[in-house]
Order: C-alpha cells, then sequence, then structure tokens
C-alpha cells in the first residue's frame, strides 16, 4: 500500500469536498422547497395535483438516482428547447453540469422529504389538533403554536437519513462530469493506478463528513426536543 | 333557562348513520351525564356540538345565536368554540408546552387576551385545581389524573357557557379518578354548564341533574339520574346498567 500517495491525495481530495457539501446541502434544501407544498397538496388529496404528486413520489423513489441524474441530464436541455421552441432566436440548451446535479437531486430529494414530512406530520397525535381547534385556534394558529414545533423533531431522524443519502449519492455525478471526491478520486487514482490508495481516501472523507453531519443534526434535534417537550 | 338547544342534529360517516337526530335542550347550570354503550355515538356528539366534527344538518341555538350546522362560517365556529370548550379523555395537553401555557394558549390566540390577563387567569385557575405548583411541568412531567387537572383547568380558563368532558376519568388509573371527579363535582357545585360522557354510573348520579342515555346514534332515553339510572323502565337500559355493575 502507498501510504506516501494517500497522504499526497489527501489536500487534492479535500480541495473538492465543497463540491460535495454544496451539490448535497443546496439539492436538500431546494428539495425541502418542493417537499413542503408536495406534501400539503397530498395530505389534503387536492384532486388532480395529488395524484400527479402521487406519482412524482412513486418514481422518484422507484427509480436509482444515477439513472435520475441521466434523465435530467439528457431531458432537461432538451425539455427547455421544446419549451422554448416559438422563440425565433432559440437554439438546442446546453446546461452546467452543476446545476443538472442540483436538479436531480433536488427532486429526488423532495420525493424523500415530503414522505418524511408526512410520516412527522401523522406522528403528531390528531387530538393536539383538537385540543388546540377547541380552545379556540385558527388552524394556521394551531399549525404554528402546537403542531409545527411538534413535528420537527419527529422529523429530523428521517431528514439526517435523506441528506446523508445524497452526500454519498454525490459520488454518482462524476458521470455527468462533475469533479467532486469520487471524481477526484478517480482522476488521481488513473495518472498512478492507486486505486485502492485513492478510494480509501474519499471513504476517510466520506466517513468524517457523514459522521459530521450526523452529529451536527442529532445535537439540533436534542437541542428543540428539550426545547419543545422540556 | 335554556341556554343551548340542539335541534335535528344528525351526522354520518361513508354512509353509516352515527347520530340520527339528536335534539337536546340544555338550561343554565345543568349537568347533563351522557350514558351508553360503547360506539353509540356519545364521543361524536359532543365532537359534533363544538364542530370538532361537521354535522350533516342540524341547529344549535346558545346565546341568542342560532347555527345551521351544515353551513357554519369560520368565524362562527370560532365564535362557537369560545362558548362551548372541551375536555377530552386522553387530556390532549399541548406536548410541546408547560401546564400553565396550556391553560394561556387558548386565552391568548382564541380570546385574544393580553399576555398578562392570561397569565393571571391561568394562574388563578391552576390554584383552583391545585396544581400552582407544576405550572411549569411539561405533560409528560405529569401523572395521568394532573394532565386530566390541567385539561379541565385550560377549559374553565376560557369560561365558557358550556362545558363538554368526554370519558374525564376513563384513561386513569382508578385510585386517580377521585381527585378529577372531585373538581368536577366542584364546577357542577359552582353553577357550571356541563356534558359529561362517562362510564361510571356513580359519577353520573353524583353530579348529574339530567341523565341521557344514548344507543344507535340516538338518544334512547332522558331523564333524572332517578329515572334513568335508579328506576329504568326501558329494559335496554335495565340491561345495560346490569352489565356495568357487573364489570364493577
Amino acid at each position: 500500500m502507498n501510504v506516501n500517495f494517500m497522504i499526497e491525495s489527501m489536500p487534492k481530495l479535500l480541495s473538492v469536498l465543497p463540491v460535495t457539501i454544496f451539490l448535497s446541502v443546496i439539492g436538500v434544501i431546494f428539495g425541502l422547497i418542493l417537499a413542503i407544498p408536495i406534501s400539503i397538496v397530498r395530505e389534503k388529496r387536492i384532486p388532480v395535483l395529488a395524484q400527479i404528486f402521487d406519482v412524482y413520489i412513486s418514481l422518484f423513489r422507484g427509480i436509482p438516482i444515477i439513472v435520475q441524474i441521466y434523465i435530467v441530464y439528457y431531458g432537461l436541455p432538451r425539455l427547455l428547447f421544446l419549451l422554448n421552441q416559438n422563440n425565433p432566436g432559440a437554439k438546442g440548451f446546453t446546461m452546467p453540469s452543476m446545476i443538472i446535479g442540483i436538479v436531480a437531486f433536488a427532486l429526488n430529494a423532495s420525493a424523500n422529504l415530503s414522505e418524511a414530512f408526512r410520516s412527522a406530520y401523522h406522528g403528531v397525535d390528531k387530538s393536539q389538533y383538537d385540543a388546540a381547534i377547541s380552545v379556540g385556534l385558527t388552524k394556521s394558529t394551531t399549525f404554528k403554536k402546537v403542531v409545527i414545533p411538534q413535528l420537527i423533531p419527529n422529523f429530523i431522524p428521517n431528514f439526517t437519513n435523506i441528506l446523508l443519502d445524497l452526500i454519498k449519492d454525490t459520488a454518482l455525478v462524476y458521470n455527468i462530469g462533475i469533479v467532486e471526491i469520487m471524481g477526484q478520486a478517480n482522476i488521481l487514482a488513473s495518472f498512478s493506478f492507486n486505486y485502492l490508495e485513492a478510494y480509501l481516501d474519499a471513504l476517510v472523507i466520506y466517513l468524517v463528513v457523514c459522521f459530521i453531519f450526523a452529529s451536527l443534526l442529532s445535537l439540533l434535534e436534542n437541542k428543540i426536543k428539550q426545547h419543545v417537550f422540556a | 333557562m335554556t341556554l343551548l338547544k340542539i335541534d335535528h342534529l344528525k351526522k354520518s360517516f361513508n354512509k353509516k348513520t352515527i347520530l340520527e337526530d339528536v335534539n337536546l335542550e340544555i338550561n343554565k347550570g345543568d349537568v347533563i351525564a351522557v350514558i351508553g354503550p360503547s360506539g353509540s355515538g356519545k364521543t361524536t356528539f359532543l365532537k359534533n356540538i363544538n364542530l370538532l366534527e361537521h354535522p350533516d344538518s342540524g341547529t344549535l341555538s346558545i346565546e341568542d345565536k342560532k347555527l345551521d350546522l351544515s353551513h357554519v362560517s369560520t368565524q362562527d365556529e370560532l365564535w362557537l368554540r369560545r362558548h362551548i370548550a372541551m375536555v377530552f379523555q386522553n387530556y390532549a395537553l399541548f406536548k410541546n408546552k408547560t401546564a400553565f401555557e396550556n391553560i394561556t394558549t387558548g386565552l391568548i390566540y382564541g380570546k385574544h387576551l393580553d399576555k398578562k390577563e392570561a397569565a393571571k387567569i391561568a394562574e388563578e385557575e391552576l390554584k383552583q385545581v391545585n396544581m400552582l405548583d407544576k405550572k411549569d411541568f411539561y405533560p409528560s412531567q405529569l401523572s395521568g389524573g394532573q394532565q386530566q387537572r390541567i385539561g379541565i383547568a385550560r377549559a374553565t380558563a376560557l369560561k365558557p357557557s358550556v362545558i363538554l368532558f368526554d370519558e374525564p376519568t376513563s384513561a386513569l388509573d382508578p385510585e386517580l379518578v377521585g381527585t378529577v371527579v372531585d373538581d368536577i363535582d366542584q364546577l357542577a357545585k359552582n353553577g357550571q354548564t356541563m356534558i359529561v360522557v362517562t362510564h361510571l354510573i356513580s359519577f353520573a348520579k353524583r353530579i348529574a341533574n339530567k341523565v341521557i342515555f344514548f344507543e344507535d346514534g340516538e338518544i334512547l332515553s332522558a331523564g333524572t339520574p332517578e329515572e334513568i339510572i335508579d328506576n329504568p323502565k326501558n329494559d335496554r337500559i335495565k340491561k345495560f346498567l346490569e352489565a356495568v355493575s357487573r364489570d364493577k
């Protein structure tokens, strides 16, 4: 085993760590933004939209993320081109891979996060809602003061799992040309044929990053639980 | 003097009739005990009165206001809940709030009182149920009996015209039932109008001036505790009371 290679490669791998973190964190933020209305529509069973989102969620939860990345990579520019066809100056669309990656991750995260929201919401006893309504709170105040504060601690463990999955899944975006940790490890290894060493470096980085995020979110969960439930 | 009048209340769910033409008239200071077998619609009846569930039809008159229960505006719903409070079987205290906040929440966000006034009322109510020393405790830190007493304080703090009790003692350990029963009894003595769904026949007899027997979503019989509990004429009620006393 070439330990020197591992030591020398580590800073080069760490230099692309921001790409991994940026992609997963921005993906999860956009995923959250999409997941909230999806959850509300599905929970209220708003006709047509609820059925569309049911299919959307089944699709995104039932297809490997690498397939989703490829579909967005090849499909999104074409879709934008079709939508823009009436514009006389329209040309073929090319999109930065990073945008493609964020879109794919956000769509994937939104499906999983909306399910996490749903389970967190159902984890709040219905009688809490009834009690709040019965003391004269409006529906929106009930959600703000009673339901949401109790829903958040239920939500965080699933959110942590989804974020950690996204961090690990960033290893796949090398396939569409984004150089993140896995991509960088591949490049470094292919120059020197030190594949095992390069991947061991990547393993350490993924492990440490996931450990840090899991610990931070667990800390946040405990803090919120203390604040919410004493 | 009639305080609350319910006419032709009907409720069905998935084409199954849950409440069949329920009529009830309550005077100020009345304590109505609702008894009957499980699944007869007692809880649904209470939930339809303060619109936690929405009736299919019927009218409700309270404080010179008559509401068509099939079309109640949000404004009227909020108005109604300021006059009819509810105490739940499983206490349903807000888990994310202290005993004190459980009481002030409805006062501040439901009745729109300022925080100082709400705090004053909450302290008075906690004193009333001997729970002032537990004001900063969360529900998870309280026993079932203590939680139910906070539940009662939360309802009385709203100074409602009527309080609905949904089996307030059935989730309690037998040794904790007494204190909650005493609190409700005290309310009755203070002239609070109440409708109490209960399985405790002795409790019903102790607090109520009128008993109604529910079966299959309708009032099978109504009368004084002496008429319904001590000298039931209806065979079905006799059978029910026999079964209840056997279970004891």
